[in-house]
């Protein structure tokens, strides 16, 4: 008896290493992260900017906060100047607030508005469904690492898979979350010169918002 | 007439005509969003009133002359009344800058006149009086920018247009207060073709600005103005050259020392109203102020100005007006480069305006005493006319440039706010280039003063 429970717990402990090596070795992050970018419902996080450009550095930290396909809320947080500035868009409506200038501007999108977030690169991607098309239009090239990323807002320490997208003179390395497959850090290249990075700091998937959240103030 | 009424009346409507040029300096940075028009456009608030105040410069000397000051002066208040009469009730934004020309067009004739009657009505305490007008023009320059950003906050844009009205019609009751001071009347001979063309070329000048805001040079929108800009340019010197009494007379042109004061004249009037038009909006952008607090902000500026502008008469007397000269114009740059380089915000925007302030202050006296002397005897006055219209057309200029440099911002980005102060640190890195130019001009006034000096010795 007790050699055949032996025998039965050895043969339980290959199953799990074999399915557990078997998943690893196929689960191909590209198509893990299409799979989360197509299924997403909802995408809120916390992110700082950092801008490189001739005059120098400029960063901005900012909530983020998106509804697939259409419904986009950025909250400034940092620098003071920028505090409280808003980013709302709501379908086919585009509306900005700016505190220090005492403005605020509605417009449609297809008047030019709302096309901010693509500043993201493949954030953007990702959290519009689109991390796929993303991939299909760009040389991709996955990196085998051991490296981790620390989340700024939480400490968390994270596993994560590196992806290097080119496309035309445009580099993008990507790292995502090797537990969810969700982007956490992307830094963007532009003629193999830094152009901006985007950094995480705290997210969560699939949650629930309320449609107030996004709805366009009257004017 | 008593002389305390007189000089109430000088001053008060001189100061309230310096508010016309700078009470819509808080709303700049906010014009788009008000009337939905782009920078380029938004900043001819500014450059229209400019225009028609340089052109009515050098027609209302003469007309005043041939008619009297008294009825052009009364006339002169009453159309900057109702320019901003017209401004108040406009139903968009073209209709806010037909009364801009009007204002424009009238309060160019308040200065000029009223110098002019001070000279003529005050006797021994002539320089006095004249200088009090200038001091009342400063301040009013200065008020205007508190008064307007506190009307705004708290009304709206046409409260400010409103309450200048009701200022205005106080004015032009006082102007009623004013002699007429003309001994004899001249025969009327006016340049009008000189005055129009000179207006037609800088107008082509705006449109070509505006143009290159949205379209490249190549485009029907843009080149067509940079001919007419050149076709007036000609015009004008064809009219100037053959008129009897022209607006400019070009051959003082002849005299390198007239046209290094020309030089300085231009560049401190594109330094001085780059850095008072953008001050109030780049404190709003650069340090999150809003737009009261920001229109409070160039009070230290305005203090340094009219500290300097009280200094600078007895400065240029003993050190000599070519030496105060100078200095304004390296205070003026150095002002613009503090306010581009310091890194702490505040810093950078308090210290280089007070700098900058006392250059300001001190930029106009020297260029007076030194145009009205290298343009001779018995000339003084058309030589301190045309250095007036060339401060006036850098007034035009400046404001022009970096109207286009604003609405080159991409707004369509994260970093909107980011890159709006990258155009204001643009803008103010362009009047920190045009002071190093104006204060070679200076230079070169300098070295030839010191020569001559030298050659007296």
């Amino acid at each position: 008896m007790r050699h055949i429970i032996r025998r039965l717990l050895a043969l339980a402990l290959l199953v799990v290493i074999t399915s557990t090596t078997v998943v690893g070795q196929t689960s191909d992050p590209m198509d893990s992260v299409c799979a989360m970018s197509q299924d997403l419902t909802a995408y809120s996080a916390m992110i700082r900017m950092v801008q490189h450009q001739k005059g120098g550095t400029s960063e901005i930290k900012f909530t983020f906060d998106f509804v697939p396909p259409d419904r986009m809320r950025i909250v400034y947080t940092a620098p003071a100047t920028v505090e409280g500035q808003m980013i709302l868009v709501n379908a086919d409506k585009f509306y900005t607030h700016i505190p220090s200038l005492n403005r605020n501007v509605w417009q449609d999108v297809d008047e030019g508005g709302g096309n901010q977030g693509e500043e993201m690169g493949f954030l953007y991607d990702f959290v519009t469904r689109a991390a796929a098309a993303a991939l299909a239009q760009s040389v991709v090239d996955v990196e085998d690492s051991n490296e981790t990323f620390v989340l700024e807002g939480t400490e968390e320490i994270l596993d994560v898979v590196i992806l290097n997208l080119s496309k035309d003179e445009e580099r993008q390395v990507v790292l995502l979350n090797a537990l969810d497959s969700v982007p956490v850090a992307i830094s963007i290249y532009s003629f193999d010169s830094l152009a901006m990075e985007i950094r995480v700091l705290d997210y969560q998937v699939n949650g629930d918002f309320d449609e107030a959240w996004f709805a366009i103030p009257e004017r | 007439m008593k002389p305390r009424r007189v000089l109430l009346a000088l001053l008060g409507t001189n100061f309230l005509s310096a508010m016309g040029i700078t009470i819509v300096v808080p709303l700049i940075s906010n014009l788009d969003h008000i009337f939905s028009v782009s920078s380029a456009y938004g900043i001819w608030i500014i450059t229209l009133f400019m225009l028609s105040y340089a052109m009515g410069m050098a027609l209302i000397g003469r007309l005043s002359d041939a008619v009297g000051r008294r009825p052009v002066y009364i006339v002169s208040m009453g159309v900057f009344a109702l320019g901003l009469l017209v401004s108040a009730v406009a139903p968009n934004f073209g209709w806010v800058l037909v009364g801009r020309f009007l204002q424009g067009l009238g309060a160019s004739g308040s200065l000029p006149i009223a110098q002019t009657i001070a000279y003529e009505h005050f006797g021994r305490r002539k320089g006095l009086v004249m200088g009090g007008i200038s001091a009342a023009f400063g301040i009013g320059v200065v008020a205007a920018i508190n008064l307007g950003g506190g009307i705004y906050q708290a009304f709206d844009w046409r409260a400010i247009f409103y309450v200048t009205f009701a200022l205005s019609l106080l004015g032009w009751g006082m102007s009623f207060a004013i002699p007429e001071t003309l001994k004899s009347k001249k025969p009327l001979s006016l340049d009008i073709g000189g005055i129009l063309t000179f207006g037609a070329a800088i107008a082509a000048f705006m449109m070509l600005f505006r143009g290159l805001s949205e379209s490249s040079f190549t485009s029907a929108a843009v080149w067509p103005y940079a001919v007419a800009l050149a076709a007036m340019v000609v015009a004008f010197l064809a009219f100037e050259r053959h008129s009897n009494q022209p607006a400019i007379e070009l051959d003082l042109f002849r005299m390198p020392t007239f046209v290094a004061v020309i030089g300085a004249a231009i560049t401190g009037g594109i330094g001085m109203f780059v850095f008072q038009t953008f001050l109030p909006s780049f404190a709003q952008i650069s340090l999150g102020y809003t737009v009261a607090q920001a229109s409070y902000s160039i009070n230290l500026m305005a203090f340094t100005m009219i500290l300097a502008a009280g200094a600078t008469g007895a400065l240029s007397d003993r050190f000599g007006p070519e030496k105060a000269l100078a200095f304004s114009l390296a205070m003026i740059t150095l002002g613009f480069l503090l306010i581009t380089t310091i890194s702490q915000p505040s810093w950078a925007y308090y210290l280089g305006s007070a700098i900058a302030g006392t250059g300001l202050g001190s930029l106009m006296t020297p260029i007076n005493v030194i145009g009205m002397r290298e343009g001779g005897l018995g000339r003084e006055g058309v030589s301190s006319g045309i250095v007036s219209l060339s401060r006036t057309l850098g007034g035009i200029i400046g404001p022009t440039i970096a109207g286009f440099v604003l609405s080159q911002t991409d707004f369509s980005s994260l970093f909107a706010l980011d890159n709006l102060v990258r155009a204001y640190v643009r803008i103010y890195r362009f009047g920190m280039w045009v002071g190093v130019v104006g204060f070679g001009f200076s230079l070169v006034l300098l070295i030839r003063s010191l020569r001559k000096t030298e050659v007296h010795a």
